[in-house]
């Protein structure tokens, strides 16, 4: 696959990665009319928006989104609503938000993308397998072009992740937003190759990370046609 | 597409495995009830599932009833668990409860900065269904979890399909699981499209929908492999159909976008057109808008009194699994010969073209087409052949 | 329109604001014979959901009420006034 972009954004200062900022969130807000969306979604149409630039997207954009923790501040946002409120009082839009493809409409409503939409969940590689998904959508013929963009959210779940479980998940875990934009055709070609090996892969990474590879985040980074990316 | 559906196994409020489902497609309705396993005091009927179990933990109920679909379709498919250890078989499973964290007296210690469980939240991360079932099995190959609300099963299912095309994988375990919960039980209420009588798809006076729990799961393979190991599966899966609406992130698109899109791109795929079906398995909540787009998106599609119905009148709408679940019920009725009846619509209504089945459907073709319209405007179609 | 309903207007036009997150309109930007939904204020059904819930938790109205009188929706003065004359009853 060629990587026509890639984004970044993090609230820490992770190589390769741009400052995740209340800014860069606001503008996204205001370009994409997003007054009901949760914070997760903003993140995922940030790097949305980011990845296509001045392009159009057309029906031969797809969507793949990848969490592991996914929309955790908004269903604990629904969980509040039920434990303070009659049940019959819990807000609706909130609970809306708590699905994890309630982002991938966004960004279809905000860039009229009409392509497929598939929304991943889970905490082994899935970003990872979220790129071999794209790849398989596209030899598949179900799109030319492919975003993939993983996103975590800080909030109450992952700052008590690594209490309470240590040895899985680091303190003080990053938050923020990692996006491809995939293709088969060199004519997309900005960034180089991205290869796939599914077996030389570290298990257990997180969207961040990939496995502890920082090295891979810079490269792309700076990374021009003439690159090569191995996963 | 041409990927043989080699086993499938199925629980829902019909009952647990194939017979109890095949006779529960046909018998008359079993009526949903108030829920006996979720604490709520909303009086909305569900479908439940006959099964004990405690709603709400993570890696339980959900998984249980995974485990028992999946056990079925590998009995059916002639393959054991212990055959598959260390083979690449991708697992992919749709789900919209097992991939939130949403049990209340765990959050509410969190939140309180009481001491929280530490093991419900080890179980929550090791229990994103694909990813068990992969380690449990000792498989090796891809795992999603695919968390795309009402269309996750469908959409697993056909990601299963395209995984063997490509030579991903030789053997894939796809469905979908979700248990009732009261977080979703609450959320639709709020949104305004729980019914609190028994759903009426596609009826003159649909109020909502109602939710119900189950697991589907079917073996896919390639056509040679399961010639090579002496297996003659029943249906294949013809077209995979997937476009989104780029609408609303809860209403659909009114005309049906990305619905014919994906229904066009299904039929493409299986070589067919909409006159070769000979029935429509749709998604039909119960609700208002879903039931008026689909059914106006399907009669523009299909031709004149073209026969379709929604099995969501008997099993209600089970989320992540519905779009399984369904392709599976399509798989019975193709191999009966006989479409079931859609209940609790006794009038065409005035907004929807086509009325649907009415009552139970002798027929003579072997292709039938799946759909699910998701949460946010994902569609998926599935078309489905039944072998001779 | 008496002094009352003025002020009742104004706070109920305020609340619908918070509520709703419409960040860039102010009460005064609220027209009230203005549709409330499609055109004028241009709220969607999600609004509509919102609203009911917003009834229920800050003016006591229940859902079973709202759900009776539909057309009180039609625009923000029909909506406010209805809230108006059930909060005066309680």
């Amino acid at each position: 696959m060629f990587i026509g972009n890639f984004v970044a954004y993090s609230d820490q200062a992770l190589p390769g990665f741009e400052l995740l900022t209340p800014e860069l969130l606001k503008r996204t807000r205001e370009r994409a009319t997003l007054r009901w969306a949760d914070r997760y979604t903003t993140l995922i149409v940030s790097a949305a928006l980011a990845l296509l630039g001045d392009d159009a997207a057309d029906d031969g954009l797809a969507l793949i989104t990848a969490t592991a923790f996914g929309t955790h501040r908004t269903t604990f946002s629904t969980l509040d609503d039920i434990l303070d409120f009659p049940e019959a009082q819990i807000l609706p839009t909130r609970f809306s938000h708590s699905v994890h493809n309630a982002a991938a409409a966004y960004v279809g409503a905000a860039l009229k993308m009409r392509g497929p939409a598939i929304a991943l969940a889970g905490f082994e590689q899935v970003l990872c397998e979220a790129l071999e998904l794209a790849k398989t959508f596209l030899h598949g013929g179900l799109c030319t072009r492919a975003m993939v963009i993983a996103a975590e959210e800080k909030a109450l779940l992952t700052e008590k992740a690594h209490e309470l479980w240590p040895e899985r998940f680091a303190a003080d875990m990053p938050e923020g937003v990692v996006g491809f934009l995939l293709s088969l055709s060199p004519q997309d070609n900005r960034r180089g190759r991205l290869l796939l090996d599914r077996s030389a892969r570290v298990s257990l990474s997180s969207p961040f990370t990939f496995g502890g590879d920082a090295k891979l985040f810079q490269a792309l980074a700076h990374a021009d046609a003439t690159s090569e990316h191995h996963l | 597409m041409n990927v043989c559906i080699s086993g499938f196994g199925a629980v829902s409020s019909l009952g647990v495995g194939l017979e109890a489902t095949r006779q529960g497609l046909y018998a008359p309705p079993k009526l949903p009830t108030l829920p006996t396993r979720v604490d709520t005091s909303l009086r909305l009927p569900v479908f439940e599932v006959p099964l004990a179990g405690e709603s709400g933990q993570p890696g339980g109920f959900t998984n249980t009833m995974l485990e028992l679909a999946l056990t079925e379709a590998l009995d059916q498919a002639g393959l054991t668990r212990s055959s598959l250890a260390g083979r690449k078989v991708g697992v992919c499973i749709g789900t919209t409860v097992a991939c939130q964290l949403n049990n209340i007296p765990f959050y509410d210690d969190l939140r309180s900065g009481r001491a929280a469980s530490a093991d419900l939240f080890r179980r929550y991360v090791v229990s994103a269904p694909a990813e068990w079932l992969r380690r449990e099995l000792k498989l090796d190959g891809p795992a999603i979890n695919v968390s795309n609300a009402c269309a996750s099963g469908a959409d697993a299912i056909g990601i299963g399909a395209l995984w063997l095309e490509q030579g991903a994988c030789d053997l894939v375990i796809a469905g979908g699981a979700d248990e009732l919960n009261k977080v979703p039980l609450d959320g639709f209420h709020a949104l305004g499209i729980c019914s609190k009588q028994p759903c009426r798809p596609f009826a003159a006076d649909r109020d909502g929908l109602n939710l119900g729990e189950g697991a589907g799961v079917m073996v896919l393979e390639r056509p040679d492999d399961a010639k090579r190991r002496g297996h003659c599966p029943r249906h294949t899966l013809a077209g995979f159909g997937k476009a989104a609406d780029a609408y609303h992130i809860t209403q659909p698109h009114p005309d049906g976008v990305g619905l014919e899109i994906a229904i066009t791109n299904a039929f493409r795929q299986a070589k067919a057109k909409p006159a070769d079906v000979a029935f429509i398995n749709a998604h039909g909540t119960g609700t208002d808008v879903n039931d008026r787009v689909e059914g106006q998106t399907l009669a523009r599609l299909f031709p004149p009194n073209f026969a379709y119905m929604s099995t969501k009148s008997l099993v209600g709408h089970i989320l992540g699994a519905a779009g399984a679940l369904e392709a599976i019920f399509t798989c019975i009725m193709l191999e009966q010969g006989v479409v079931a009846r859609n209940h609790r619509c006794p009038a065409c209504p005035p907004d929807i073209p086509v009325a649907p089945l009415s009552a139970d459907l002798a027929f003579d073709g072997d292709l039938a087409l799946s759909t699910s319209l998701a949460f946010g405007g994902s569609n998926t179609a599935l078309v489905i052949k039944r072998m001779s | 329109m008496d002094e009352q309903t003025a002020d009742f207007r104004r706070e109920f036009k305020a609340n619908l604001i918070d509520w709703l997150q419409i960040e860039d309109k102010t009460p005064d930007d609220i027209i009230d014979d203005e549709p409330l939904f499609g055109e004028g204020l241009g709220l969607d059904s999600l609004d509509a959901v919102e609203i009911v819930i917003m009834l229920q938790r800050k003016y006591n109205i229940n859902q079973r009420e709202v759900d009776q009188k539909r057309e009180v929706f039609a625009t923000f003065a029909t909506l406010s006034d209805f809230v108006q004359e059930r909060s005066s009853r309680q």
